[in-house]
């Protein structure tokens, strides 16, 4: 691995690409009903796309707008050229942590679509979606209001219940929150404006057309689990393991994704009660110990759909000696990458997995960072800590390992600790999960609630 | 302007004092502290309760829209019960400013204080909370997916 410091240098076109999302995100505050000076912006995205596959629809996206004919597909349009710039940053950031830490350029992906054909009240839903993001982009933020917002609850009702459109409901029902909880807004400079965007935008990509996942693999194996990103809103919560599976003579980085829906009271070590379907996958992790799988699916992308199916847990593992054999300073193994698909390609979702040792952590500010040697030094980013996590700061203070997950945020690279290790101790998010599992608190919320549930709920039928 | 995802996203309060057994459901919505309180006496039975944000005006009836037998011109132990959640779920700051307490702010730190400035009796149709409560509890009956969420990138809690 060469000078960590080489982060710190972003590759050319970086800055000037977030610079003009920056400047065209002003559109969304003023509102597209309502554009003066911002209407310049709409002027640049057109030349810098000429040429692409997006020309035309972009320029006349840009008239119709002009010209105040607010069409939906025209808003989809921006989408698209809003998500197009930040996969383009997706893939050069990607390029440059590549090259820091030697390894291979990220295998082209074979997304062969599941036959499948969907539902046709999914599209009329996924409609409502794209047209309520529609209004919101023509009031824009600085003049919302909640009866822009409030209408659209029947429709996220209706997502919600579906399971094919959990990531639609995912986003949307977490973006119709803050939005409600922030309208109206007496300072137009406390709108996190890059953030609501940035939802707003993936919200419109992943409505253009119900998603279908691609075809998946059988696989079988071992997995052995080295951290865990946790996230959540109020009424969501979903955990993602990363860890080492092999199979088929091959050892891949994978992802293990569980979610599950919460309220808001949920808000402690109970919300791992609402993940019946991962008893094993948590207890294993828990103990560091490998789990056998056998005949679960793998998406190309290296996501393994879990099912707690003919699993076995087998013997410990050294969970950071491991990740250093992989992630270290001088890997001594070989690895198959995880991918982002094409449409999802955004920074926020850059996650390449890494090992150190031998650091020192500074704290300066209130700004954890990572010092190697003399001169080379990497940010630790807290904000991608969820307040569940057993990781708190003063872990990673005193830490003498690291394993994480390479990020960028903010315009920068920061580092995310998932495990750490204190003296011979190792501390990582969801490490407590199994033993709530095992032995649940009495009267638990989440028993009152579904208890509840129950009750009024089929009263209600 | 921040060019960080994370800049002013909702960061939840984690609250463990939350009692939903008396009060199972609490929210600030749509200018209103609004929820459902158990009755103390039939399990059978709830309150739906909400304290209007500027005015302070309260309501207080059962799902059936019968009015609360403890309503005068005070709020009901409900209405009470019901704030008094709301500050263990929000924190007292959160509470005064979304119900806009009319006042000087620094003097305003408990459930007393907030009752002591409050609006009238009003009356109005319980269903449109209760559809809202009932929609919290189907959120605790809804599966769990097995599938990758890119998307809750953007929440970390």
């Amino acid at each position: 691995m060469s000078s960590i410091n080489a982060l710190h240098q972003l590759p050319p076109g970086i800055t000037s690409a977030l610079d003009l999302i920056n400047d065209f995100d002003q559109c969304f505050l003023a509102g597209f009903a309502n554009l003066e000076q911002q209407q310049q912006t709409l002027t640049i995205l057109q030349q810098i796309f000429q040429g692409t596959p997006l020309q035309k629809s972009l320029s006349d996206a840009c008239t119709a707008i002009q010209a105040n004919e607010f069409l939906e597909r025209h808003f989809a349009v921006l989408a698209v050229v809003r998500a197009g710039l930040h996969g383009s940053i997706f893939d050069t950031l990607q390029q440059q942590a590549n090259d820091l830490l030697a390894r291979n350029e990220s295998p082209q992906m074979i997304m062969g679509d599941r036959s499948e054909s969907v539902p046709q009240h999914l599209s009329v839903w996924l409609e409502s979606v794209r047209h309520w993001l529609m209004e919101i982009a023509l009031v824009g933020y600085a003049r919302l209001e909640s009866t822009t917002l409030v209408p659209f609850l029947a429709t996220l009702e209706q997502i919600q219940g579906e399971p094919l459109l959990i990531r639609q409901s995912a986003i949307l029902t977490g973006f119709f929150n803050e939005l409600m909880s922030r309208v109206p807004i007496s300072d137009t400079n406390a709108i996190p404006l890059y953030r609501w965007v940035d939802l707003w935008t993936q919200s419109m990509i992943i409505s253009l057309k119900p998603i279908i996942l691609p075809q998946p693999q059988t696989v079988s194996g071992t997995l052995e689990i080295l951290g865990m990103d946790l996230r959540h809103h109020a009424n969501l919560v979903s955990f993602t393991v990363y860890g080492l599976f092999n199979g088929n003579a091959e050892t891949r980085l994978v992802r293990v994704t569980q979610s599950a829906y919460r309220v808001d009271a949920i808000a402690n070590e109970q919300i791992w009660l609402l993940f019946p379907e991962a008893t094993s996958l948590l207890e294993a992790y828990a103990k560091n110990q490998t789990l056998h799988v056998s005949d679960l699916e793998l998406l190309p992308t290296g996501d393994l759909i879990w099912r707690e199916v003919g699993i076995t847990i087998g013997k410990k593992y050294d969970l950071l000696n491991l990740a250093g054999e992989f992630f270290g300073e001088n890997p001594t193994r070989k690895f198959v990458p995880t991918l982002i698909a094409p449409g999802d390609r955004h920074p926020i979702q850059l996650a390449e997995p890494i090992f150190l040792a031998n650091y020192q952590i500074v704290d300066i500010g209130d700004q954890l960072s990572l010092k190697l040697g003399e001169v080379d030094n990497l940010a630790i980013t807290t904000d991608r800590i969820s307040p569940l996590s057993e990781l708190d700061t003063q872990a990673i203070t005193n830490s003498s390992q690291i394993f994480g997950l390479l990020r960028f945020d903010g315009g920068s690279w920061v580092l995310q600790p998932l495990t750490v290790r204190v003296k011979s101790k190792l501390i990582f998010t969801g490490q407590d999960a199994a033993k709530i599992r095992k032995s649940p608190p009495k009267n638990s919320v989440v028993e009152t609630l579904q208890e509840r549930a129950s009750r009024l709920l089929r009263q209600k039928s | 302007m921040s060019k960080s995802s994370f800049a002013g996203g909702d960061r939840q309060p984690l609250s463990n004092k939350r009692n939903v057994k008396q009060v199972p459901f609490v929210e600030l919505f749509n200018g209103r502290l609004q929820g459902v309180v158990s009755s103390g006496s039939d399990i059978e039975r709830v309150y739906v309760s909400f304290f209007e944000a500027k005015t302070l005006d309260f309501c207080c009836s059962t799902n059936n829209n019968r009015p609360c037998g403890g309503l005068g011109s005070s709020p009901c132990k409900h209405l009470q019960n019901l704030l008094g959640e709301a500050i263990a779920a929000y924190g007292s700051d959160q509470v005064v400013n979304y119900l806009k307490v009319p006042g000087d702010i620094s003097q305003i730190l408990t459930a007393h204080d907030i009752l002591q400035r409050i609006g009238n009796q009003k009356r109005a149709p319980a269903s449109e909370v209760f559809s809202r409560f009932l929609n919290y509890l189907r959120y605790v009956e809804l599966g769990t997916s097995y599938y990758p969420l890119p998307e809750m990138s953007w929440f970390i809690g």
